[in-house]
């Protein structure tokens, strides 16, 4: 019955992803993305992934709000009048196209959560087979990313650091060349 | 395989909703002229991929990759465990996303700041 709860959820999810992108109140779409980011991680924890769902709540409902909420209030808090209200025919083909192109890749893969899909296959994984002796840590994931795939993790750090440097860069060269602007 | 099969489409009902999400997201970069709302459609898109590799990654009755205390090496074969790999990139990639907002948040204010307006069509006009 677990499969009704998960249906619920993953419906909720499109109502609120719908409702986000009607709202003309910025404020409002950011608060629902964080809701909709908290929906998110329990279905990751129901997908028995608990570290993704953990990040996911701490990152998407928890900074990334914060930071839609800072931007919102350097804004403004309204979208401007505008007349992309109504259900634009160009961006829906588009749209409708490449749901196509996606659901046909989908089809043609195997049931979700069946045992002999290629991304669920357990027998010959050497993580789960030789994580902990290697590594000597219970949580296997937590072994693939500081040790099997740390260079990874190096590559996302220097990514943080690189989009430190570029933001405190914005706001000085902002503030510098001040009196060219106005 | 027949296409109509209840039970092909409801086997893969986690790809679907992940294929109508990403759609919703894109809908939303392409069609609304609200900067901030672009942002929120490119996080929709990816939380959404998320879910796909996460639905990937699970099995049917398996449990979370973090064994027991006291479980030896290795694991019992009766128990079925997820496949850890899709946890650890996409804790990887939720980490990206996090950056791109946080640099298209900052662009996004800079831009208010200077044209005193986040509609797209009204910047492409000012520039």
């Amino acid at each position: 019955m677990i499969w009704i709860l998960n249906g619920a959820l993953l419906l909720t999810l499109i109502v609120l992803a719908l409702w986000a992108l009607k709202s003309r109140d910025l404020l409002v779409s950011a608060m629902i993305l964080s809701l909709y980011s908290f929906l998110m991680a329990i279905i990751y924890a129901q997908l028995n992934s608990p570290d993704i769902a953990l990040t996911e709540a701490a990152v998407g409902a928890g900074i990334t709000t914060v930071l839609f909420i800072l931007a919102i209030q350097k804004t403004r808090r309204t979208e401007e009048e505008t007349d992309d209200d109504q259900l634009q025919i160009g961006p829906l083909c588009v749209v409708l196209t490449i749901g196509a192109v996606l659901a046909l890749a989908v089809a043609g893969m195997p049931a979700f959560g069946s045992p002999d899909s290629p991304g669920a296959t357990v027998t010959g994984n050497l993580y789960l087979e030789e994580g902990q002796a290697t590594t000597g840590v219970a949580n296997i994931v937590t072994a693939i990313i500081a040790y099997y795939r740390s260079f990874d993790t190096l590559g996302e750090i220097t990514v943080i650091f690189a989009v430190g440097i570029a933001i405190i860069g914005l706001y000085l060269k902002k503030q510098e060349g001040f009196d060219d602007d106005e | 395989m027949n296409i109509i099969d209840p039970g092909f489409i409801l086997g893969h009902y986690n790809y679907w909703v992940a294929i109508i999400l990403i759609m919703i997201g894109l809908y939303t970069m392409i069609a609304k002229r609200n900067l901030i709302k672009k942002f929120i459609g490119l996080n929709i898109i990816e939380t959404a991929i998320f879910l796909f590799y996460i639905s990937l990654g699970d099995v049917t009755g398996g449990i979370a990759p973090i064994f027991a205390e006291g479980s030896t090496n290795p694991p019992d074969a009766v128990i079925l465990y997820a496949n850890p790999l899709p946890s650890a990139m996409m804790l990887t990639a939720i980490v990206v996303t996090l950056c791109m907002t946080a640099l298209a948040l900052s662009f996004a204010v800079l831009i208010y700041r200077r044209y005193k307006t986040l509609d797209a069509r009204r910047l492409m006009e000012l520039l």
